[in-house]
């Protein structure tokens, strides 16, 4: 009997492999993975999708996005969050069919994490793009679009995120679906910046040779056997809920059930409804809130509405914050929205320590666009071009001190944004809530508490 | 992030506003007050910010300079002092003296690019040097195209939320820090002058006599003489990204209205050509291939010994007119600065119930309640600049000093738009070593010289004692360029989290060695230590 513990990388099929090919349009636009119950440790932040990306058009030839002539070829991803933006739906659940994490809109979620985990230099140096398939700048993300392209994504998941190693043998076995976002949602062409980028190419993505990797620890036999006695335990992770609120008018309030009984912070992002699965936009963006550009060529909706006040309210009352974030006349005169940056990078991560992540003067207030499109936009000088897309968000955080997070069970969070929108223009709310969950098994029946 | 916490029970908290002694408009040089009320009960330092809105005071003198916050430290550049008292003002608790320096040496060796974007986004560093994208300009503005117009340089004002650099209402505090205990804090914030953290974004156009930097920096004319219009476009690289109208009010940047312009005619000399009565934006007009600035003088140009003619100053045949301001002239109107809507946002929380009858229970013991706190005493000493070697005497009597940081300020700068006055100086400094308890340390001089070289090399054992001195203060350091521009001398004196008694050995010195130094010094230390605030049945002790 060995004594010798061994680490080794474990390489797991997709279930549902049909024929290989997983895509809206011409494949599978789920990908089951199954992981076994087996008594050995899982490491859940090493866990991995592998793989490879093709994006091609309608009648199946790839994307042409170096030729600026030939405008109806253009198609690419993302360029923040690359493959993170082709998950829409991600679900975690064991062999028996009991699910331990769910998150919609997953791909929303990575927009604002990414940002505010990831530097600058990052974007710049190429750091990210390596793993997951993303590049930072339209540019070269549009290069990359024109090839095949492999990749090997993490799941930012509280579950598989976590320090502590997954006993396979505790949580009986895993079973964790990816839906895939639609082809509209995840490619875009370039209409919102250039005006001949006018086209719905009927575009779509394919992912092939999928692969679920991750590095397990097999325990001495003697361990094993403890592990497979083990009948009762808890196991705590930080996750993320997800909600939705459409807003369309300039004095808006959206009111949340979120249930949480340990809520640690709120993310929010928003974009234009219209932008959403929709070819002709990149529908991972963070934009605040736009109106129609009447001075393009084409009419857009690219021009900034200046947003006044965010309040954010627990069951009637202000909380955390015992004032409204103000912008008024930060959004008039185009300068830093000094508070609300900081309260919304603390939201998620300590913002004072927090020393990654993409925003800068530039990305805070996005390019100049319509009427004041001949001036000039405040930016940091190593960061040109499409970098400067606006990377907005808004949240606050209830508990950076114990970690534990305030009761909303049956206390309602709302979110009141005042803006000065007067087109009535529908803006999707995308709310992330970051909570604690414990998951208690006990003689093989599992309950979570969230 | 997705790590759960190990505890259980949630710490309640909630963001609240303390407002200043008066909710009116603050002006640089004035002194802000905030009273944190005992029943506010323990405070997140963490998470507690100092936020305002800043804005410069422009007139009809200062209205055509473009200026920004200096860019090493943004609005902390605002604060020169911050004391800390109980809530009835009989005990300090804390002492920050020059605290915009310090800020401004830490600043440069603890940021990423990451970091350097968060500083400009809360507190209002300037990472750009291009005129036309300074964050006091509105960058904005509608198109200059009627001529005539003549715009606010500076109309905006911006929002700034400052984490204090301060042991008990800073990030360093990483424990709740009972308000309670202390009956409330009170908190006064000096503000340095204007002249100090204010600063123009190009020397172009400035220049003392016709022996120093005129036609380096100054502007290039194609008019010639006599006539009342100077016709001026830039060509220093700062421009070489101004494309707009407006931005072609920055080749003018640094000269207002009523200035006195001065040229250097054929023969070298300086004339003076007059007093600018206006600005007009003049469009693209060959032979002016971009849109340019005419200045109209209230005389025409008349030199007494004529002929001579601008342009006549000439570089490789090309034939360049050059005027500009004396830098005397240009620094007569520092302007004010406005700071309103003046909030200290301080986190307050509820801990749980056992912290706070533990707390209680031991208020009442002899040994009492005891919080250290990381922070700086300061300590400044003049070195003349005849010294080629000097030795001071730092009197720190910190019985828990962690680390010992020098900054030798060039005491000779006036404060104004145009000085760096929150950066240190060189002045040609050999070596230097402490002596601490009698010993030398380190054992041998650390040789600073070829910093000073012209072209600057690393001095290694320098820079790595001044790393791990900053890292024994808490500070991380996350960027070692350019030493020699943000030099300080620095000295760890016990390994990272432990302490040194500096009282029983007296303080300690520095020597330092020069070759050539040519400016009297200000030799500024701060002395990183824990002190301990004590409160206890005899009531409440600072202990050094």
């Amino acid at each position: 009997m060995s004594n010798t513990r061994v680490k080794e990388v474990i390489q797991i099929n997709p279930t549902n492999m049909g024929n290989g090919k997983f895509s809206f349009k011409d494949g599978t636009p789920q990908i089951e993975f199954d992981i076994p119950m087996m008594p050995k440790y899982m490491d859940g932040s090493s866990l991995r999708i592998n793989g490879k990306c093709n994006i091609k058009l309608a009648n199946g030839n790839r994307p042409s996005n170096q030729n600026p002539a030939n405008d109806a070829t253009r198609g690419y991803l993302d360029p923040r969050t690359g493959i993170q933006s082709l998950f829409d739906y991600v679900s975690i659940a064991n062999q028996e069919g009991q699910t331990y994490e769910m998150i919609k809109n997953y791909n929303r979620m990575a927009s604002s994490i990414m940002a505010k985990s990831n530097s600058l230099n990052s974007y710049l140096g190429g750091g990210e793009n390596v793993t997951s398939g993303s590049c930072g700048k339209n540019l070269q993300q549009g290069k990359q679009a024109q090839l095949e392209s492999s990749f090997s994504v993490k799941l930012l998941c509280g579950f598989l995120g976590g320090e502590s190693p997954i006993d396979l043998h505790l949580v009986r076995g895993l079973h964790i679906v990816i839906q895939l976002s639609p082809d509209n949602y995840a490619l875009q062409t370039d209409f919102w910046t250039e005006p001949t980028s006018n086209t719905d190419n009927g575009m779509y993505y394919q992912l092939t040779d999928l692969k679920l990797t991750f590095d397990a620890l097999i325990p001495t036999a003697q361990e094993q056997n403890a592990m497979m006695s083990l009948t009762q335990s808890e196991w705590e992770y930080n996750s993320f809920s997800s909600f939705y609120n459409v807003m369309t008018s300039n004095d808006f309030t959206a009111t949340m059930n979120i249930n949480t009984s340990k809520t640690i912070g709120i993310t929010c992002n928003m974009i234009p409804s219209l932008f959403l699965n929709n070819y002709l936009y990149n529908s991972q963006m963070c934009l605040q809130t736009l109106k129609l550009d009447a001075n393009a060529t084409a009419n857009r909706l690219r021009v900034l509405v200046p947003v006044k006040e965010i309040t954010f309210l627990r069951g009637g009352l202000r909380q955390p914050l015992d004032f409204e974030i103000i912008s008024t006349t930060s959004q008039t005169e185009q300068t830093a929205d000094a508070q609300r940056e900081w309260e919304a990078t603390n939201s998620i991560y300590e913002v004072w320590n927090n020393a990654h992540f993409i925003k800068d003067l530039r990305t805070q207030l996005s390019l100049p666009r319509g009427v004041a499109a001949a001036n000039i936009a405040r930016y940091q000088t190593s960061v040109i071009g499409n970098d400067a897309i606006q990377s907005y968000h808004f949240g606050v955080s209830y508990d950076h001190l114990a970690g534990v997070g305030q009761n909303f069970k049956g206390t309602p969070l709302a979110i009141r944004f005042q803006s000065d929108m007067t087109s009535g223009e529908p803006h999707s709310i995308f709310t992330f809530v970051k909570h604690k969950n414990t998951i208690i098994f006990n003689n093989g029946a599992v309950q979570i508490q969230n | 992030m997705f790590n759960a916490s190990p505890y259980e029970t949630a710490v309640l908290s909630k963001s609240t506003i303390v407002p200043s002694d008066h909710q009116q408009l603050y002006r640089d040089g004035d002194t802000m007050r905030f009273e944190i009320p005992s029943f506010m009960s323990y405070v997140d330092a963490r998470q507690t910010y100092l936020k305002f809105r800043i804005n410069i005071q422009d007139n009809d003198l200062t209205n055509h300079i473009r200026l920004k916050l200096d860019p090493k430290v943004g609005a902390q550049g605002v604060i020169d002092r911050i004391r800390i008292y109980d809530g009835n003002n009989t005990i300090q608790l804390e002492n920050l003296e020059n605290y915009a320096e310090r800020v401004a040496l830490t600043n440069h060796y603890s940021e990423n690019q990451s970091i350097l974007a968060k500083r400009e986004l809360t507190e209002g560093v300037e990472t750009t040097t291009n005129f036309a994208n300074g964050q006091f300009f509105n960058a904005y503005a509608p198109d200059l195209t009627p001529v005539n117009t003549v715009i606010n340089q500076n109309p905006n004002s911006l929002e700034i939320c400052l984490p204090l650099h301060s042991g008990i209402l800073g990030p360093s505090n990483k424990k709740l820090f009972p308000v309670e205990l202390f009956d409330g804090l009170r908190m006064e914030i000096d503000l340095n002058k204007a002249g100090k953290f204010l600063k123009n974004f190009s020397p172009m156009g400035l220049a003392t006599d016709v022996g120093g930097l005129p036609w380096a920096n100054s502007i290039a004319i194609t008019t010639a003489a006599p006539s009342a219009n100077l016709e001026c476009w830039g060509t220093s690289v700062e421009n070489d990204e101004t494309v707009t109208e407006s931005s072609s009010t920055t080749n003018m940047s640094n000269i207002k209205i009523g200035d006195t312009v001065s040229g250097i005619t054929a023969d070298g000399l300086v004339t003076l050509l007059g007093t600018v009565a206006s600005f007009e934006i003049r469009p693209s007009v060959l032979p002016y291939a971009s849109p340019h600035t005419r200045i109209t003088l209230t005389a025409p140009y008349a030199p007494a010994a004529a002929p001579k003619y601008l342009p006549v100053w000439t570089t490789a045949g090309d034939p360049l007119g050059q005027i500009f301001i004396t830098t005397s002239q240009y620094n007569n109107n520092v302007p004010r600065v406005e700071i309103q809507d003046v909030e200290l946002i301080v986190k307050q929380v509820v801990p749980p119930a056992g912290l706070m009858k533990q707390y209680a229970d031991a208020v009442q013991t002899e040994q009492g309640v005891q919080i250290d706190i990381t922070t700086f005493e300061t300590y400044r000493n003049n070195i003349q600049a005849s010294e080629t070697v000097s030795q001071v005497q730092i009197p720190s009597y910190n019985r828990r000093a962690k680390s010992v940081l020098c900054l030798p300020m060039n005491n000779q700068n006036a404060e104004n738009l145009t000085t760096d006055n929150l950066s240190t100086t060189l002045d040609n400094i050999k070596e230097y070593q402490f002596y601490i308890n009698g010993q030398p340390q380190p054992t041998r001089a650390v040789a600073t010289d070829d910093l000073s070289k012209t072209i600057p090399t690393c001095n290694q054992v320098a820079l790595w004692e001044l790393t791990k001195s900053l890292a024994s203060s808490g500070i991380g350091v996350r960027k070692l360029d350019e030493p020699e521009k943000h030099f300080a001398i620095g000295r760890s004196l016990a390994k990272q989290g432990g302490v040194y008694n500096l009282k029983d050995v007296g303080g300690l010195a520095l020597k330092q060695e020069y070759t050539g130094a040519v400016v009297n010094k200000l030799l500024i230390t701060y002395v990183g230590s824990l002190r301990r605030l004590v409160v206890n049945a005899s009531g409440k002790v600072v202990e050094l």
